[in-house]
């Protein structure tokens, strides 16, 4: 159970939220989706003596333009699922519908939420660097907008600051195929390993090829294969030689309760090699 | 001994298994309105009134000396009302008895307290306690106590528990070899020294549990008259009030304890644990009714089923294994109090199973390590004996190219020979061979294996699996509270009502609703106006409870016996009030009627009142009472060694056969789990559907222990596996549909013939899955003896295969 | 009104509320300290026990219930969190005297022994008939992969909401369950 005196805010404005985060006298948590920080404070392993309900904020919805996709960052796992996206941001619908936790979860998780706890296990963080997302950070001094690939700093951390919370998370559309690979122990089991895949293409070819690594080290990995694949996204490269390139790439593979870091390391090349076949279709780019 | 019981409680020892009642009525599982509308009555679904909730500090520490204690801080916390601590507990409490004492059988023991006093032997050892108003308030301020440790050198490997100069769990014991037991007959020595043919291997099982869905949890509370009453998610309620009055110095016949329904036990549920007296000795001086409720974390602290075994067969060209030896180590812990170490007793003598095997010697040694202790889990170490035996059938056959199901026909004891003698077990009936032949069919073995070839050809890694376990079942511990027998009473109301109160218990299995359906047909009601209680030692005549798969067929059996008095007694009275014998009078749906004049007839409440009203006011109506408590015991037990020297303390022999295939992805080791079959023996059945539920669980149940459950622990000493994110249970996307089938062999020696349902499929289950998985490894000449069979331990076998 | 358990929250200094929720369907005013969870809430406040705590963790789904229409882990959630909502829980689901199809489903094939994990599957099936009336068994699976059951092996389970969702499409596509 809960056992400091928790003080619950529940701000309607970003304004609100913006001066709670930064002006409440002790220590302040943002609740988004709550299914981590809520159990972690029942164990008492964060402690806290405000939190920040996001929920009435309005940070929930995607909408599409012709350049990008938006989705507020409270929209939850569900929401993405029943959302019509297209281009790249398709992975995160791909990954919605694999979410450990079955449909209570997929309507209690929020993929900003998710970014903001950077846990290596999880999908979302490699999905939003391979596509290049971009994600707003919303203080008491304003709004920045950093990218994906910026905002995971390590393990469970993030570039925000005390008093930031992601509000929204924008992903660009184009004409890149995307695959997604993700590697569990069972179905009780986090992501042991993700690949996020996305073939760039400019007027018909393929002009880039990286696969996003997560759950293998503490932050997303992105190699480019470009060189290993010839220009219909076959690999060019023995099965061996492409493991090697990505192993190569990881700094300290992440080691956790379900694997250990020998084990992501050994698989990190086949999980990146399986996503990248998914945008291959039919021999061709 | 058991002189002074009166011929009314004493074991039928009828040999003949009866036939179960034609009007015998199937019904939905009773009690199924409460569960669906939420009305199940858990544990903590009861509330006392003023009812105080208790928080735990338990040691960071594997092995460590409490220097001091500081709980004045949490004693000052909001909503405290309450501190205690080990020196305390320590002065109101005698040591918790044993749930089987290893003293018992030439062991070394120890003694167990509610709170650890100058020194801690696990990471979890509860230190104090803390009773506060609201839970988050105990847990808030059990933060606050301070202790000061001196940690010492601790050991968490059973193996270099053993080894010289390792660091001692008990430091009055010479070392940390609890008990070393023997299962040794012929002459497996000399036989394997000499034989053509050996081979030898070594199987290393994880350390892991059965996760019931409910924790454990206990509510105390005392009367102004000085009785206490423990509310307990438990399943032997009996025996655990009379261990409590021991522990507490106090009446048996001033405790009341009451086992409400309970959500799952499997064996975790055995008493023995500290928190049992504890909550009672919190409630005493709070003066207010006190629960605990175990959390998750603290639920995976209790282990079972970590064994090593290293064995070496002798065998001929046949495939007929000569002699086996086996060396097993149990890591069970630091012994506690509670029901697990037996289970490295069981895991030896269930071998050699269900093959004829004339020549073993087995030692199973017990360990004490710096990890909490075991409790009971499903199975019991017939899962470890199993997977021994099952593996060496496979690598024999592997070695003779034989196909694994021929090898185990050559050597199952062949029907004719029962009851057989073999290693502790006096094995009542048995058609192996013909649940094997059902199971490969059920499975479709042929096209398995047409299936696996082709895959084979693709250079995928498909494996068949087959599994056979014997389970005994049953088991009667003389010189403990676990017995074989168990005793019913059965009684009617004026109004024709019908109560069953036994010493049996459900956490889920159902008992009730087969025993509800055996009275009811013997009384000629129906189950729906039958009803069970179970788990209140006050209202319950004293049972043993639920453990060995024995509700039904010990519990079930008393109460049929109970209701065959009452029936005579009703059928009597019939033939008067109808004027005929009472041989007669047909008792169903409801009615009493004379059998070659139907129409004659009286409702079975006219005639439970006429009993009541006009008992000797008319010839011929004798009995003022409608009740009957008997005790049934199976007839198999062999507490007393014969002149050979041989006893057997279990007196049923279900068993079980299985069927699986698997994928494994050679790049990842992920197992993919493609087909299952399961067939199952466990003599007769009252129930099909609640038969083959059981069966489904515990098959899921081996699944997951096969596959993917492990308790982890850090090398600190402390268990890192905390949550379900950590303890992969199968869930229902992880599983393909299970093809079940059953076998009907009575047991000639109890009653109705049934053997016992819960257990047997566990075990089944790992032996098939492991078998099934090392099949698909073969055309890498990779062996994976390591379980969990998790993706990681598969693709490292698969790696030492490709380097060597 | 409220049936609030007041005297057993603690004294002053941990910040509480009233908190408004239409409970099965009847509004209800609740005092609730804002460090507990909808789950504790919704078993002590209210009194309502069929929702069960079997891991606090948000993994085994034994406090499933229906939140504003969608079913969610009431572990997971501070009940501060829920205020304004509309919470289902299993109790709502029917009476021992007039079971739901859905129950009765599960009562004839026999989809539950301990019945911990029973009323967060029956939300599970009702939350997947009500969008998919003929499910696969696999589409079945996956709309329970968040309730954990140790005792059936899921089988009956599977067989249960097979059962319930022929019911649902008898009565008519929209029919509840």
């Amino acid at each position: 159970m809960i056992r400091t005196a928790l003080t619950h805010h529940m701000p309607h404005t970003l304004r609100e939220a913006g001066d709670l985060l930064g002006g409440l006298d002790g220590t302040t948590a943002v609740l988004g989706g709550g299914t981590m920080l809520v159990p972690a404070m029942g164990r008492g392993e964060r402690t806290y003596d405000h939190v920040v309900d996001l929920r009435r904020l309005g940070l929930s919805g995607v909408t599409s333009t012709a350049d990008e996709v938006e989705l507020g960052a409270m929209t939850t796992y569900s929401a993405v699922l029943a959302a019509d996206v297209d281009g790249p941001a398709n992975l995160l619908k791909r990954l919605a519908a694999g979410i450990t936790g079955g449909p209570q979860l997929r309507n209690q998780g929020t993929v900003g939420g998710s970014a903001s706890y950077a846990n290596p296990s999880s999908d979302v963080p490699a999905a939003l660097v391979a596509t290049g997302a971009r994600l707003s950070l919303h203080g008491a001094n304003g709004v920045r907008e950093v990218t994906a690939a910026q905002f995971f700093r390590d393990a469970f951390e993030t570039v925000l600051a005390g008093d930031e919370i992601v509000t929204k998370i924008r992903i660009p559309k184009n004409d890149a195929r995307t695959g997604y690979f993700k590697l569990k122990l069972s179905e009780s089991s986090w992501p042991i390993a993700t690949g996020a895949a996305v073939a760039a293409h400019t007027d018909g070819r393929l002009t880039q090829a990286t696969v996003t690594l997560g759950g293998v080290c503490a932050t997303p990995v992105t190699v480019d294969v470009t060189e290993c694949v010839d220009e219909r996204g076959v690999l060019t490269v023995s099965d061996r030689e492409w493991a090697e390139l990505i192993e190569q790439h990881l700094e300290d593979p992440w080691d956790d309760e379900l694997a250990p870091a020998s084990y992501r390391q050994q698989v990190a090349g086949v999980v990146a090699r399986r996503a990248w076949e998914e945008t291959i279709q039919d021999g061709e780019q | 001994m058991t002189e002074t019981i009166t011929p009314r409680f004493v074991a039928t020892d009828d040999p003949r298994p009866e036939s179960v009642r034609p009007e015998l009525e199937q019904i939905r599982r009773k009690d199924g309105d409460l569960m669906l509308t939420g009305r199940g009555g858990y544990l903590d679904d009861t509330v006392l009134p003023g009812m105080l909730h208790a928080a735990i500090l338990r040691s960071p520490y594997a092995h460590a000396r409490i220097r001091g204690i500081d709980t004045s801080a949490a004693e000052a916390a909001s909503g405290v009302r309450f501190v205690l601590t080990g020196a305390q507990a320590k002065d109101q409490t005698s040591p918790i008895p044993h749930y089987f004492d290893p003293a018992l059988v030439g062991g070394r023991t120890a003694d167990f307290r509610p709170l650890a006093v100058d020194e801690v032997i696990y990471a979890g050892e509860p230190v104090a306690a803390v009773v506060g108003v609201t839970l988050n308030d105990a847990e808030a301020a059990v933060a606050l106590i301070e202790v000061d440790w001196e940690p010492l050198p601790f050991v968490i490997d059973a193996e270099k528990a053993l080894e010289q100069g390792a660091p001692k769990v008990f430091d009055t014991w010479e070392d940390n070899a609890m008990i070393r037991l023997p299962f040794v007959e012929g002459n497996a020595g000399p036989i394997i020294d000499s034989a053509k043919h050996t081979l030898e291997g070594e199987l290393r099982i994880q350390r892991y549990q059965t996760a019931p869905l409910e924790t454990r949890g206990y509510i105390a509370s005392w009367g102004t008259d000085g009785r206490l009453t423990l509310h307990a998610s438990a399943q032997n309620p009996h025996p655990l009030r009379s261990h409590l009055s021991k522990t507490l110095g106090m009446p048996e016949n001033q405790i009341r304890v009451i086992a409400p329904r309970v959500g799952g036990g499997f064996g975790h549920k055995f008493h023995g644990y500290p928190e049992e007296p504890l909550v009672a000795l919190l409630s005493r001086a709070v003066g207010a009714p006190v629960k605990w409720l175990e959390t998750r974390a603290e639920c995976m602290l209790v282990g079972a089923r970590e064994f090593i075994h290293r064995f070496k067969v002798a065998y001929d060209e046949d495939g007929k294994i000569l002699a086996l030896r086996d060396r097993i180590i149990a890591d069970i812990g630091a012994l506690g109090a509670s029901g697990g170490w037996g289970m490295a007793f069981i895991a030896g003598m269930a071998l050699p199973g269900p093959y004829r095997v004339k020549h073993y010697d087995v030692e199973s040694t017990a360990v004490v390590t710096h990890k909490a202790p075991w409790n009971g889990a499903r199975s019991y170490g017939k899962e470890s004996a199993a997977l021994a035996y099952e593996r060496i059938m496979d690598l024999v056959a592997a070695e003779l190219s034989l196909d694994p199901a021929e090898i185990r026909r050559r050597n199952f004891i062949p029907p004719e020979e029962f009851p057989y003698w073999t290693s502790m077990k006096h094995l009542d009936s048995g058609e192996y061979a013909a649940a094997l032949d059902h199971v490969l069919k059920l499975g479709g073995y042929d096209q398995l294996r047409e299936e696996q070839a082709q895959a084979r050809s693709q250079n995928r890694l498909v494996g068949v699996g087959v599994g056979f376990e014997l389970t005994p079942e049953g088991g009667d511990f003389s010189g403990t509270l676990l017995r074989g027998f168990d005793t019913s009473t059965v009684r009617m109301d004026p109004t024709g009502t019908v109560t069953v109160l036994t010493g049996v218990t459900s956490p889920g299995t159902g008992n009730e609703t087969g025993i509800a359906q055996v009275v009811a047909a013997e009384l000629g009601v129906s189950p729906h106006d039958v009803t069970v209680v179970q788990g209140d030692t006050d209202r319950c005549p004293y049972g043993y409870g639920n453990f060995s798969s024995r509700s039904m067929t010990v519990g079930g059996a008393a109460a049929l016996l109970a209701a065959r008095d009452v029936r005579a007694t009703l059928v009597t009275a019939a033939g008067v009030l109808l004027e005929t014998t009472p041989e007669q009078v047909r008792l169903a749906h409801g009615r009493a009627s004379v059998v070659y004049e139907p129409d004659r007839n009286l409702s079975i409440e006219e005639l439970t009142r006429a009993v009541f009203v006009r008992t000797l006011a008319v010839h011929g109506l004798d009995q003022a009472q409608l009740e009957s408590t008997r005790t049934y015991a199976p007839s198999n037990v062999h507490n007393v060694p014969d002149e050979l020297g041989r006893s057997s303390p279990y007196p049923s022999f279900p068993y079980s056969a299985h069927v699986s295939t698997v994928e494994v992805d050679r790049e990842t080791g992920l197992v993919k789990l493609q087909n299952y079959a399961g067939v199952h023996d466990c003599g007769t059945i009252i129930n099909p559907k609640m038969v083959e539920g059981q069966f489904l669980g515990a098959i899921t149940m081996g699944i997951g222990g096969a596959l993917w459950e492990e308790l982890k622990y850090a090398p600190d000493g402390r268990l890192a596996t905390k949550s379900f994110k950590h303890y992969l249970m199968p869930r229902a996307n992880d599983l393909p549909w299970i093809k079940v089938g059953h076998e009907v062999t009575p047991s000639p020696f109890a009653m109705l013939g049934m053997k016992g349902v819960g257990e047997s499929g566990v075990a089944g289950a790992i032996a098939s899955l492991a078998n099934a998985v090392n099949d698909a490894l073969r055309p890498l000449g990779a062996v994976i003896d390591q379980m969990p069979l998790s993706a990681p331990n598969v693709l490292a076998a698969i790696r030492r295969a490709e380097r060597s | 009104m409220s049936t609030s358990q007041a005297s057993n929250l603690s004294p002053q200094s941990t910040p509480g509320r009233s908190i408004t929720l239409r409970v099965n369907g009847e509004s209800r005013s609740v005092e609730c300290h804002d460090r507990q969870l909808l789950v504790e809430v919704v078993r002590d406040q209210l009194a309502l026990k069929g929702t069960h705590v079997g891991c606090m963790n948000g993994d085994c789904g034994a406090c499933t219930l229906e939140l504003d229409g969608q079913i969610v882990k009431s572990c997971l959630m501070l009940a501060a969190s829920a205020d304004g909502g509309e919470v289902n829980t299993v109790e709502s689901l029917g009476s021992p005297d007039e079971l739901a199809p859905v129950q009765e489903a599960f009562w004839n094939n026999d989809g539950f022994q301990c019945g911990f994990c029973l009323p967060g599957h029956l939300f599970a099936a009702r939350n997947l008939i009500e969008s998919n009336d003929a499910p696969s068994d696999d589409e079945i699976r996956e709309a329970i992969a968040g309730n954990l059951c140790r005792c059936t092996g899921y089988q009956s389970i599977v067989c249960s909401i097979r059962d319930a969702a022929a019911s649902a499409r008898a009565e008519s596509p929209r029919a509840s369950v």
